[in-house]
């Protein structure tokens, strides 16, 4: 017996009549069925209701007469009803409303009893979404009933609502993105696109999905389909693409493959933005920077000259008998020079510091000659002024460390200059020493610098900006109107440029200021010893054991320079006449036992020039420094020197100091 | 004032380069001969209409007059460069003729020497 044919036994047209055999009582339900009697549709009938209660889905059987004939304990428990309440109820008991027209259609054929091909549909009962399938039950072609089955899809539609917000989600995120979005299947062709990436393309959702990625941007180099497997790591890289107009953009992107919860690549997803702008903005900020930095050199070159002709000019002045008014005159004019020519020198250390051109030669340095240097300079000025100006030496300072002599010393000079200026009595104290926390047999040694004064100090809230470029302390301001500002900041970037942490200050207004300044020196490698102080100034190390080819054509230059190196300790020096002659006598000494250690080379010499013969020697495979002179002293000249391979550089008027340095470097090197 | 262009080179070479007093002299002999070659090529080339060679010779007497310390004339010299790389001639040879006037004792040097 079938559930079917049991209520086909039902007396038909008797709406709201209930089943009151034993055991299929509405109250027992279902379950009860499964003890009814054991004969043959007794037993299918109890199979059945088992398989009724243990289904998933609600079941409910309507009578033609359109009544709840039947209702399995699921249906029951989701509509929140007891079975007495149903059964025997009209079809709304069930709750199947919808707006299906199918639905609609199929109760209609249902209520005029012809109803015959079944109908599914959505529909919500209670909280639940579920699908509803009316079911006509026909037995010999006359139509009997209605089954009604209700599978609970809620899961489904939750995991599908959630998908779908998600994907709403994504697709937010991929239009409001600041960043061109393409994203690709495996086969390498757009699926999709974002609004910025028709912005920056040009191609248009019509034009773009559906096509090959690479074939539409056309990038150079090309890049291989995110998709691929590989390194799921995002990719980043800069390339060239083709708009739709044919222009050239340079974009900068990520991509990257789309995996599936098994690690599979089932797309590729690559966001790109234009930097085409900002390449081109860098570029000309480099043009325009480095043009800055030729023309401040070149300024400094035009400026310093003539100032140096002023100044000198003033000088030969004041040795004639002048009238004490043109000797104001001229004095004032001296002096003014002289300001001049210190603001000069700030603004372009400066501008070098900023544009990063600012080279730090760390070389081999005598402490103490550097210390005593420092005082020689500040001294008249102190002197000038009733104050004393001490150096203290801490003897535990190694006497040579590794160090740019002349940025250590610009910094010492400045905070000198700065204390000397500000203090009206008293004295200042320029100290060295070695901090007790860094006593170490390896490694650096760490040296505090201190300048110490008796000055007015400074107040509280002018602390925080007196580092800062272009700003001075109002009383700085008053004493010396005409200071750029900036020379404390050039100290304080230089402290950090050697490595230092930068300048501090220490400081009580009416008692005076310290600025201090640790660095962590390395002591030279063994084998560089200082020479024994037998001068004043000793030189720092010995120079005696370095060859070196002067080649300088002009007879003038090259015995001064021979002197010079000579005062130096240089013993072994050769010199070459014209560019040619340098070439040979170089590559000549690189293939014998004693190739020279350093080359001065001028650059303008007769055929070869001194440029044209580096490059050859670079192409020969010689690396020996190669050190240009030059009477110009432009940034440019430097940027050609390096560029045909030249280790260094400096302008004429030869330095003593400039040039042991260079020879310091080369001795530490070798 | 001009005699007063070799007090300050020789002051410079001995101050600033630290040599001694012969070497200073023998250097300033050196310069003159150098100075006096290097002006007569500025005049030669001037007057042949050779611009670029007149510019290479006003730029290797700036060269040892910075050298020399004498920065004013070498701001002369690099002014005869500028106007002989512009084609005035005239201009340069002037310069020259300025350089050569304030140089003159100095150069009187390499004639006594000789």
């Amino acid at each position: 017996m079938s559930f079917t044919r049991r209520l086909r036994r039902l007396p038909p047209k008797r709406p709201g009549r209930r089943d009151r055999r034993p055991g299929l009582s509405p109250v027992a339900g279902t379950a009860r069925l499964s003890v009814r009697a054991p004969d043959a549709d007794g037993g299918r009938l109890a199979r059945l209701s088992s398989i009724m209660a243990a289904l998933d889905q609600g079941i409910a059987f309507v009578s033609p007469e359109g009544q709840v004939a039947e209702i399995n304990d699921r249906y029951l428990s989701w509509l929140g009803q007891p079975r007495e309440a149903v059964l025997g109820q009209g079809l709304d008991a069930l709750h199947l409303e919808s707006e299906d027209y199918q639905a609609g259609a199929f109760l209609e054929l249902f209520r005029r009893r012809v109803a015959h091909a079944p109908v599914s549909f959505s529909s919500r009962l209670g909280r639940r979404d579920v699908t509803v399938k009316l079911q006509p039950v026909l037995e010999s072609g006359f139509f009997i009933g209605l089954i009604v089955s209700v599978i609970d899809v809620t899961p489904l539609v939750e995991a599908r609502l959630s998908v779908e917000r998600e994907k709403s989600f994504l697709e937010q995120v991929i239009t409001i993105a600041g960043a061109a979005i393409c994203i690709v299947n495996r086969d390498d062709v757009v699926v999709t696109i974002n609004d910025e990436f028709t912005a920056i393309t040009g191609y248009s959702r019509d034009q773009a999905l559906g096509r090959r990625r690479a074939e539409l941007l056309r990038e150079s180099p090309p890049s291989p389909c995110p998709a691929l497997p590989g390194d799921a790591a995002v990719q980043r890289r800069e390339s060239h693409i083709l708009t739709s107009a044919g222009h050239r953009l340079t974009i900068r992107k990520n991509a990257a493959p789309i995996l599936d919860d098994q690690g599979r690549a089932t797309g590729g997803i690559e966001s790109f933005v234009d930097v085409s702008d900002l390449i081109r903005a860098r570029l000309q900020a480099e043009e325009a920077s480095r043009m800055k930095s030729a023309f401040l050199a070149n300024m400094s070159h035009e400026i310093r000259t003539p100032l140096n002709a002023i100044m000198g000019l003033s000088q030969l002045l004041l040795k004639t008998s002048l009238a004490p008014e043109q000797r104001e005159c001229v004095e004032t004019m001296r002096a003014a020079g002289e300001g001049l020519l210190v603001i000069l020198n700030d603004i372009l250390d400066f501008s070098r510091i900023e544009v990063g051109r600012m080279e730090i030669r760390p070389a081999p340095t005598d402490i103490d000659r550097l210390l005593e240097e420092v005082r020689r300079v500040m001294a008249p000025g102190a002197g000038e002024r009733g104050l004393t100006l001490a150096i203290e030496r801490d003897s535990r300072l190694p006497r040579v460390l590794v160090v740019d002599p002349v940025r250590l010393k610009q910094i010492l000079l400045n905070l000198l200059s700065n204390a000397i200026k500000f203090t009206t009595r008293g004295r200042v104290t320029l100290s060295a020493a070695r901090l007790r926390s860094h006593f170490r047999d390896d490694g650096p040694v760490a040296i505090q610098f201190r300048v110490r004064d008796t000055g007015p100090g400074i107040a509280e809230e002018q602390l925080e900006r007196i580092f800062e470029p272009f700003v001075q302390a109002e009383d700085a301001m008053a004493r010396n109107p005409g200071g750029t500002g900036l020379g404390l900041s050039i100290s304080n970037r230089l402290v950090r440029l050697l490595g230092g942490t930068g300048l501090e200050v220490a400081t009580h207004v009416g008692r005076g200021s310290t600025f201090y300044f640790t660095l962590r020196l390395h002591e030279p490698e063994a084998g560089i010893v200082a020479r024994p102080a037998d001068l004043p100034l000793p030189p720092a190390a010995d120079f005696g054991g370095l060859r070196i080819l002067v080649a300088e054509d002009n007879p003038f230059n090259r015995f001064l320079l021979q002197k010079i190196l000579e005062k130096l300790g240089v013993v072994s020096m050769a010199f070459a006449a014209n560019g040619a002659e340098a070439l040979r006598m170089i590559l000549d000494a690189t293939s014998s036992p004693r190739p020279y250690h350093v080359v001065f080379m001028d650059l303008r010499m007769p055929d070869l020039d001194g440029l044209e013969v580096t490059r050859r020697v670079r192409q020969a495979g010689v690396a020996t420094p190669i050190v240009a002179l030059t009477a110009q002293a432009a940034d440019d000249d430097a940027r050609r020197c390096r560029e045909a391979g030249m280790s260094d550089y400096f302008s004429k008027p030869y330095r003593i100091n400039e040039l042991e340095a260079v020879l310091s470097g080369l001795v530490s090197e070798t | 004032m001009h005699g007063d262009a070799q007090e300050r080179a020789l002051a410079f070479l001995l101050e600033t380069h630290l040599l001694s007093a012969d070497e200073a002299r023998e250097a300033l002999g050196v310069a003159a001969r150098v100075l006096q070659s290097g002006l007569a090529r500025l005049a030669a080339t001037a007057a042949a209409g050779n611009g670029p060679a007149c510019a290479e010779a006003a730029h290797g007497l700036k060269g040892n007059l910075l050298n020399l310390g004498l920065p004013e004339l070498a701001h002369t010299a690099q002014h005869a460069m500028n106007v002989a790389r512009q084609g005035n001639l005239e201009a340069a040879l002037a310069q020259g003729q300025t350089l050569a006037l304030a140089l003159g004792p100095l150069l009187n040097t390499a004639a006594d020497a000789d």
